[in-house]
Order: C-alpha cells, then sequence, then structure tokens
C-alpha cells in the first residue's frame, strides 16, 4: 500500500542553514495496517507524513502509495491523489478558524463539484457519526480542543479515503479525549482503513489497535 | 467539452469576503473611491471637451475687428460693400454684441444684437430668429435669455423684465420674451438677445458701426488669400481665422486638462501603490488557508478559481459603483470643487450645466485601469502561494 525506498528529506538543500530532516528511510505499510511512527520531537514523523501525503516532495529516494509515485507526481495530480486517497489529522488540526463546522467539513468536496444532496448527506453522516451535529453551525474558533480534534476527523473522512495519517493527534488532548480518538481510530480499522500515527505519546505504544511501530531518531529510522 | 459551473467555489469566494468583512469592506471602498475620482475626472474633461468642440464647430470661418492703438474699436458698416466684392466672399455679416456687467450679481452677460432681415453668424441663431419675432421685439425692446442668465436675473427678483444701464446712465427697459437652449450651454447659457437697435443703444454705438463683421468664404481653401487681401485693404484691422479661436480655446483646455491630468495621475499612484501592497503578498492567515486548501485536495486552478471570484466581485461591484457615482457627481452635483478647475473664469460668466455624454471608449479606459489591475494584483500573489508546498505554506 505504502512504499518507502531511501527517502531523504534536506530542508534549504545548498545552503548554510541545511537540514536533513529525514536520511534514507524506507519502510512498507501494507492494506488495512496500523503503524505507529514514534520518535521524540524533531525525529522527522511530521515530515515522513507529510512526504506519505504528497504535500512536499523527498530530497532523494521514491514513495509509491497505492502503485502510485507520490514522489514524481505533478502538482495538479498530487491534489487529485490527496483528495480522493488520503485523510490528514493535522496536530495543530489546520481548520479555518472563520468556517463553521459544517463548512469546514466539506472543504475539501467543495472542487469535485458533487450534488449538494449527497455533499450534506455525507457531512451530516460524520457529524453525527463523531458526535457533533449539534454544533453544525458553530465557528472553529468557539469549539473545544476535542471538538476540533472531532472536525478534523470528519473533514478527513468526508471523501471515503483508504489510507488516514495522523500527525500527534493526541498533543492537543486531555486523556480522556485520548481515549476517545483511540476508540475512533479503531472503529476506523475495521473498516479496512491504513492507518500511519505518528506521536510520542506513550498512550499509543502498547496498544491492541497497532499492528506495529516504526521509530526514528534525527531522521533515521531506527 | 462540458465545463459545469462550481457554485461552491462561488459561494466559498463569497464566504471569504464575508469573513474578511472589514478588509473586504475597506478595499472595496477604496477601489471605488479612486476609480471614482478617475472616471469623475475622466468624464469632467471629457463633457467639457465635448461642449468646446460643439462651440468651436459653430465659429465663423472669419471675423474682422477694427484696432486703434492696439485696441479693439467698432467697425463701420461702410466696410461691408468692400469686403463683399472681395472674390471668394460669400457673405459679410456685421455683428453687434458687448458684454453686460451685472453688478448685483457679479457675472458678465453677452448680449448679441439680431437683425432678422440679416444672415445669422451661427445656426442656432437661425432657430431662434425662426421661433421669436425680432421685429416686435423692437418696438416694445424685449429680449431672448440662455437659461443661465434666467436663472441670474430670477435670483435678483427680475422675473419679466431687466433694467439695462445705457452708458449715459439711462435705463433701458427689456422685458423678457423666452428662453433659448442651444445644443450646448457655453453656446447659449450666459447669452441675451435682442434686436441691434437695442443693443445699440444700452452700450451706445453709433447705427453705422458693428462690434465685428463676420465673413462666410465658400471654399476654404482661399481663406489664406482672402486674409491677405483683407489686410491689404485695411491694415489696421484684425483677421481672427477659426482655426486661431479653435488653438486658443484648445490652449485653455489643455491647461485645465493639465491640472486634471496631474490629479488624475495622482490617483493612478495612489491605485498602484494599493495594487502593489496587494501583489507583494498575502496575509500570514490567507497563506495558511491556502495551504490548508492544498492539504485537502484544492488544486492550484481551484485555489485559483476562487481568488478569481473574490477578486472579481470586489473589483466589478466598485466599478459599477464608482462609475454610478461618478455620474450622479458629474451631472447630477453638477461636480463641485473638480469643476472648478476646468471652469475657473465662469466668475465672470453665468456657470454653464455639463452636457450629458457617456463614452464607452472613455469607460473602457477606466475599466482597463482598474479591473484587470486590481485582479492581477490578487491573482498573482495568490499564484505564487499556490504553486509553494501545502507543506511549506502551512509552516
Amino acid at each position: 500500500m505504502i512504499h518507502l525506498n531511501t527517502v531523504s528529506k534536506i530542508f534549504n538543500a545548498g545552503a548554510k542553514n541545511a537540514f536533513c530532516a529525514l536520511d534514507a528511510v524506507s519502510f512498507e505499510i501494507k492494506q488495512g495496517e496500523v503503524v505507529l511512527l514514534k520518535g521524540a520531537s524533531g525525529s522527522g514523523k511530521s515530515t515522513l507524513l507529510s512526504l506519505i501525503a504528497g504535500l512536499g516532495k523527498p530530497t532523494h529516494g521514491e514513495i509509491v502509495v497505492g502503485g502510485k509515485h507520490i514522489s514524481k507526481l505533478p502538482d495538479h495530480f498530487a491534489a487529485l491523489f490527496r483528495r480522493s486517497s488520503i485523510g490528514f489529522i493535522f496536530q495543530k488540526f489546520n481548520l479555518i478558524p472563520t468556517l463553521s463546522v459544517f463548512e469546514n467539513i466539506i472543504v475539501p468536496l467543495i472542487p469535485s463539484n458533487i450534488p449538494e444532496k449527497e455533499l450534506c448527506s455525507r457531512a451530516n453522516s460524520l457529524m453525527h457519526r463523531f458526535g457533533i451535529a449539534e454544533k453544525r453551525e458553530t465557528l472553529i474558533k468557539h469549539l473545544s480542543g476535542g471538538e476540533q480534534q472531532r472536525v478534523v476527523i470528519c473533514r478527513a473522512l468526508i471523501n471515503n479515503p483508504r489510507i488516514l495519517l495522523c500527525d500527534e493527534p493526541t498533543a492537543n488532548l486531555d486523556a480522556t479525549l485520548s481515549y476517545e480518538f483511540v476508540q475512533m481510530m479503531q472503529t476506523l480499522k475495521t473498516e479496512g482503513k491504513t492507518i500511519v500515527i505518528a506521536t510520542h505519546d506513550s498512550l499509543f505504544f502498547d496498544l491492541p489497535l497497532i499492528d506495529r511501530s516504526i521509530e526514528l531518531s534525527k531522521g533515521k529510522q531506527i | 467539452m462540458h465545463i459545469k459551473f462550481n457554485t461552491y467555489l462561488l459561494a466559498y469566494a463569497l464566504n471569504a469576503l464575508y469573513r474578511r468583512g472589514f478588509k473586504s469592506f475597506f478595499t472595496f471602498l477604496m477601489l471605488s473611491f479612486i476609480t471614482f475620482l478617475m472616471a469623475s475626472i475622466l468624464i469632467i474633461a471629457h463633457a467639457i471637451k465635448y461642449e468646446l468642440s460643439l462651440t468651436i464647430d459653430a465659429l465663423p470661418e472669419l471675423t474682422i475687428q477694427n484696432l486703434q492703438a492696439g485696441r479693439h474699436q467698432n467697425i463701420s458698416l461702410e466696410h461691408l460693400d468692400t469686403l463683399l466684392d472681395i472674390h471668394g466672399v460669400q457673405r459679410a455679416i456685421p455683428r453687434v454684441w458687448g458684454f453686460y456687467y451685472f453688478d448685483n450679481a457679479g457675472v458678465n452677460f453677452s448680449v448679441m444684437g439680431i437683425d432678422t432681415f440679416d444672415h445669422q453668424t451661427k445656426e442656432h441663431l437661425e432657430t431662434m430668429v425662426t421661433a421669436f419675432d425680432f421685429e416686435a421685439f423692437v418696438a416694445t425692446p424685449s429680449m431672448v435669455v440662455g437659461k443661465g442668465v434666467q436663472r441670474i436675473l430670477n435670483e435678483n427678483y427680475y422675473k419679466d423684465y431687466f433694467n439695462f444701464i445705457t452708458t449715459e446712465g439711462n435705463f433701458q427697459k427689456v422685458s423678457l420674451a423666452g428662453v433659448f437652449d442651444a445644443r450646448t450651454s457655453l453656446e447659449s447659457n450666459d447669452m441675451i438677445f435682442m434686436p441691434q437697435e437695442i443693443v445699440r443703444n444700452i452700450f451706445g454705438m453709433h447705427p453705422q458701426e458693428a462690434t465685428d463683421i463676420v465673413l462666410r468664404i465658400a471654399n476654404k481653401d482661399e481663406i489664406a488669400t482672402i486674409i491677405t487681401k483683407v489686410k491689404a485693404l485695411y491694415p489696421s484691422s484684425r483677421i481672427i481665422t477659426k482655426e486661431a479661436m479653435r488653438v486658443s480655446y484648445q490652449s485653455i483646455f489643455d491647461y485645465k486638462s493639465g491640472i486634471f491630468l496631474a490629479l488624475f495621475l495622482v490617483c493612478l499612484v495612489t491605485f498602484l501603490m494599493i495594487v502593489y501592497d496587494r501583489a507583494s503578498g498575502l496575509s500570514s492567515e490567507e497563506k495558511k488557508e491556502v495551504g490548508i486548501l492544498k492539504a485537502v485536495g484544492w488544486q492550484i486552478n481551484d485555489i485559483l478559481k476562487e481568488k478569481f471570484y473574490e477578486a472579481s466581485i470586489i473589483a466589478f461591484s466598485a466599478f459599477l459603483c464608482a462609475i454610478i457615482a461618478a455620474l450622479f457627481f458629474v451631472y447630477t452635483l453638477q461636480a463641485p470643487l473638480l469643476r472648478d478647475i476646468f471652469t475657473g473664469y465662469s466668475v465672470l460668466k453665468p456657470t454653464f450645466v455639463l452636457p450629458f455624454v457617456v463614452d464607452i471608449q472613455m469607460l473602457s479606459v477606466i475599466f482597463f485601469l482598474s479591473v484587470p489591475i486590481y485582479m492581477a494584483a490578487v491573482l498573482i500573489p495568490s499564484w505564487k502561494t499556490a504553486t509553494l508546498d501545502a507543506d511549506e505554506v502551512m509552516r
């Protein structure tokens, strides 16, 4: 499903302040697997997730997702790939604060121009499933951290992606909400989603949800 | 190929403008104001130029004045026959006219004498002579006035007549017989028309004298020769050609329009500064939003379409508002402050009404100076941001 072959990422390559975030990382993730990316802050976990999602391009190496060479995709096709195959849960949520819950959730569907009935049906179904239907018209800036987390999950799932990438998903949540998040991931796993969770939260280390772990340290795979 | 219009993108653009309410409104306001200024300046200049061209068209080909010690004096009517004998001169028409200063209002009226038996020097005079019985105006002194004169007389309680003071200090009561409206306000607004006999009485002119003589020339190519002949006959005369008048009017207009050009440039520079500020980059919030949109699967063209809608809504609405406001300002309010720059000499004359002229070419100039420039200023930085990696933009 996801195949990385000696992937490196150097920021400001060639400049004095060049920084190697990832150094020759290689691994493979099978469809339906839940993989934990472990490592301290600055180990390169977020960078790795960005590269898998096609948000950036590796300096060296190759990334193949679902048979597609993501590292070589032009921007136009990378966007289409993200829209159809990837759901991304960002550490800082990356929601648009001045939009309502409903508006944030449907943002990925806007370019698809699907019928309004279907668009509302998908969004409503997700909002009910994750318990935020009553906050439909509330602006994001008026939501709690846990509620924002659910909106992010709904937004990530609105296009029914095969792969879910989670970057420090519990960083802004308390223990109860973190447990709730784990329950949600458990449900999604049963639906056959491939999930990659990048975190240094020990909560995830011994969970039965996790099929295997990959550890990074200073950009290198341990 | 079937292209389906994406209404969600348009709705998102409207929503984005609403979300950035103050910024959107301020941009709209600034863009409208500057476009309004540019449009007002061009519309006034255009209206006055139109008025000017009509006035110049109505001027006679040659006007002969008598000079004494370099100053304009009345000309003897005895010259008429001699002038008519010059080959190529179709008609020689004496004109009796002058300026009457109305102290109470502090304005000058142009008083023109009419001789119904003679040919008229301008088209609108022919129309007026047909419309009013100037022969009867001799027996019961009466006059026809321009709209501006009528307004000033009314303001000074002269509803039906006016008492002129002659050069000898006597009163000459003249009844108001009608109001005349020519093609252009400049032609008729400050004018008073009455029989030549009454004008001569008011200005103390000899019956065998005129203010000047206008020559009608059949063939325009003969003008230079005729001028030479007139000069030979009357060395002290001054011969004013239509072309000289045109140049004189044009130079006044060009001087005034130079000031307007300076104002126009100030507006344009202000506009370009705003555009430069806009083009120098998106705000951090806008950049982050572009990054988020890219991250959730928007393509560069989706982002550019959305920004295009945003910019179009602002630019077109600002343009429309500015044009409507400028037309209202110029034609309904008569462009207070701005018009005075062009018509600064009007303290000597009754004010005139700007003619309503809407030129598509002029509107196109305003459009191309505002709408596409602003849209480019929005789209270029958006494109720059949208082409970066989403990851980089969100950082």
